[in-house]
């Protein structure tokens, strides 16, 4: 198999692990970008390929196909920020976000939806988006679909899957295939330990590779520790040297100064950077309006071996429940299910003891849903706020309203039902007071009275957004509709944190469009050469011109 | 976990390295994490605090599986969020650094992760 690491650092690339700096370090560059996740390889790929010096910085480690054993053991520790335990400040929701070269594309399951056209609708109405159109967005997701191989899978789901689509189909409650970003996928079902053998699109594979055969430098185990600016410029962005473990900065410096800085560290890490930086923010925006798309998970045993660890993690998806009631209505939640690997599966399944290990000596037969709730539509929903710890690295407090808890307890009901009606023998929704449930009605009668109440009910999240919000209105929003910071001139967000409200669709494919959209009237801005022309055009639709580049600027 | 471990010597062994699985699954966490950690296992570790904190009477050593899980099944349905977050955190890690090792994986009928060419 080819590791792409291994082939380009023979032709050349500028691929660095801090953790073996043995001084301090300077870079200069047109634009630093820290992250290098959905947000930070698209913008490389587009800022490198328009002539731009680009310099990326990430505080995970490079590791490679050649270096996925596809065990939780060694994913979870070395792909995943804080070894796939990072909890919200109540501890009452685990969350799951990469932590590597590559960012959450290296580790995710390759789901792959368009940005819905009533959250855009929403936020053209409620945040003053006004561009952000179906039409207008329309070719940004063409051309990254076609960049990153998206298609609908075309196997077979596997038994997983196959249960929520047959529970859809028996109760007539519409279900789709979902498209995937993978070239010649083996269908071995491990994307989220890394794709061993690079069929996983993601951007390690892809826009990273670009970007570095045009030259740019990648600095990994490198933390963005702060933006050091002087009136409204960003004037360096100082980072810290991780050692060899990662987890604590080794004491060597790195400076990068460069012309224009985009912050793609994702959401929590977007966030966080600008707290540390202590940048502009007189209406208290940043960090404020994070949202998960909190997770309800139901289990069952099914007649037949699921396996739920083999195969194409997700394929089958239903938004029949997002679409019972208005966008700003009681919550909506989409329909999916998450592979089940053993460490994941018997750390989320609730029980202790007897119960536990009976449930686990069924693996083989497990089957789950997820039902991922539409946050940040609603007054009763205003998201969670990202903070500050004393060590500076960031907190999450996500409370769960009972706006959201009732959303959960019908999410519950309805997983349950599906299951039963797939032919489960148990469903087990995962709550610390519920018990495996034989019927239907033994079922139904549990979870209306389950104590909806957080670290009872199981809430997990893979899709953090938000907390650096896009908008019109400076007093409401960090960022721009092009992410451009609203107070500093030189400094852009250009990751899953500008959503003002969460997506209510996995969120990789509206990173990759905007952000592809944003990035181009960036490069544009600064005198690169972007080969598209039609897509240049489409960026410079809007309701701003681009900022001009004062003199000053040029290195 | 005492239910889902194997019997007799290899027990032991077992238990060995779900304990080295548990240290490396801290190791990955971060410095903060990490310190609220240590104070849960002093606080389980001193005396007085895990008569009071837990219900064990007897030093761990010497507690029966009984008394773990009453202890268990007390932060889990506590009131206190607090205590029922850190019995999350020991269910969890436990389970991760047991069902992330080879050997548990023949009981529940995981093959273990393909062979990729
Ligand atoms: C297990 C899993 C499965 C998922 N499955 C899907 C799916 O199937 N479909 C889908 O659409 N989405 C999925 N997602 C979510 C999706 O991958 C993310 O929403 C998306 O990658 C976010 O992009 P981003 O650019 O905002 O941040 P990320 O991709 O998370 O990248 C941010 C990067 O910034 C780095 N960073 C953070 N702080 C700093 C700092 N201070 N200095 C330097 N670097 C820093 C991080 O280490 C990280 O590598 C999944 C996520 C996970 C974790
Ligand atoms: S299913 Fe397997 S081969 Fe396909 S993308 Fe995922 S890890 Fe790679």
């Amino acid at each position: 198999m080819n590791d792409p690491f291994a082939s380009g650092k023979a032709r050349g690339w500028r691929v660095f692990d801090a953790s073996n700096f043995e001084r301090d370090a300077r870079y200069e560059a047109d634009v630093a970008i820290v992250g290098t996740g959905a947000g930070g390889g698209t913008a490389a790929e587009i800022l490198s390929r328009a002539g731009l010096r680009v310099v990326l910085i990430e505080e995970g480690p490079l590791r490679s196909s050649s270096d996925f054993a596809l065990l939780e053991r060694v994913a979870y520790p070395n792909l995943y920020q804080e070894s796939a335990a990072r909890k919200t400040k109540d501890k009452g929701i685990n969350i799951l976000q990469g932590r590597c070269v590559g960012g959450s594309t290296t580790v995710n399951w390759t789901t792959s939806f368009r940005t819905p056209s009533s959250t855009l609708a929403f936020w053209r109405e409620r945040f003053g988006l006004s561009d952000y159109r179906d039409d207008l967005l329309a070719p940004w997701f063409a051309h990254m679909e076609r960049r990153l191989h998206i298609a609908p899978w075309s196997l077979p789901p596997n038994a997983n899957n196959d249960a929520l689509l047959r529970g859809a189909q028996q109760l007539g409650i519409p279900a789709g295939v979902i498209a995937r970003n993978v070239e010649s996928c083996r269908n071995l079902g491990y994307c989220g330990f890394g794709c061993p053998v690079n069929a996983k699109q993601s951007m390690l594979v892809t826009t990273i590779p670009a970007a570095l055969d045009r030259g740019a430098v990648l600095l990994s185990r490198t933390r963005a520790e702060r933006f050091v600016t002087r009136g409204d410029r960003v004037v360096e962005l100082q980072c810290a040297a991780m050692d060899a473990r990662g987890i604590a900065p080794s004491g060597r410096t790195v400076g990068v100064r460069a012309r224009h800085y985009v912050t793609a560290a994702g959401a929590i890490g977007s966030p966080a950077l600008l707290l540390r930086s202590a940048l502009p923010d007189p209406f208290h925006r940043v960090g404020k309006r994070t949202f998960l798309h909190p997770t309800l998970i139901s289990a069952a045993i099914m007649p037949d071996p699921v396996m739920g660890f083999s195969g194409a993690p997700q394929s089958v998806y239903s938004d029949h429940f997002l679409s019972v009631d208005p966008i700003d209505g009681p919550v909506g939640f989409k329909l999916e299910v998450p592979p089940l690997h053993p460490v994941l599966s018997s750390t989320t399944f609730t029980g202790l003891g007897e119960m536990h290990a009976r449930l686990m000596s069924q693996f083989s037969h497990a089957h789950a849903m997820l039902a991922l709730l539409r946050d940040g539509f609603h007054e009763e929903s205003p998201g969670g706020t990202v903070s500050l710890k004393s060590d500076g690295t960031p907190l999450l407090d996500y409370a769960l309203t009972p706006y959201l808890w009732e959303g959960a307890r019908r999410a519950l009901l309805a997983m349950a039902e599906l299951q039963f009606a797939a032919g489960a023998h148990t469903v087990l929704p995962l709550h610390e007071d519920a018990a495996p449930y034989a019927t239907l009605d033994e079922a139904r009668a549990a979870i209306s009275h389950l104590p909806m109440e957080v670290l009872r009910t199981r809430v997990a999240s893979a899709h953090v957004m938000g907390g650096c919000t896009m908008g019109s209105d400076p007093t409401q929003s960090v960022v721009d509709g092009f992410g451009r910071h609203h107070a500093l001139e030189n400094l852009s967000v250009f990751d899953g944190s500008i959503f003002p409200t969460s997506l209510g669709a996995n969120p990789q494919l509206s990173i990759y469009g905007i952000t592809a959209r944003n990035v181009t009237r960036l490069a544009t801005s600064l005198g690169g050469k972007v080969e598209n022309d039609d897509l240049i055009s489409l960026a410079m639709i809007g309701p701003e011109t681009p900022p001009v580049i004062g003199e000053g600027a040029r290195l | 976990m005492a239910t889902a471990l194997p019997d007799g010597t290899e027990r032991a062994a077992a238990i060995e390295r779900t304990v080295r699985g548990l240290d490396t699954a801290i190791a990955g966490l971060t410095p903060s994490v990490q310190g609220e950690l240590a104070q849960l296992f002093v606080l389980l570790r001193a005396p007085a605090t895990r008569v009071i904190a837990t219900g064990v009477m007897r030093p761990w050593h010497l507690a029966g599986e009984n008394e773990i899980e009453r202890f268990l099944r007390a932060w889990r349905f506590s009131p206190f969020t607090r205590l029922r977050g850190a019995y999350d955190a020991i269910h969890q890690l436990t389970y991760a650094a047991w069902y992330g090792s080879n050997e548990s994986w023949s009981a529940i009928g995981y093959p273990g992760p393909p062979a990729v060419a």
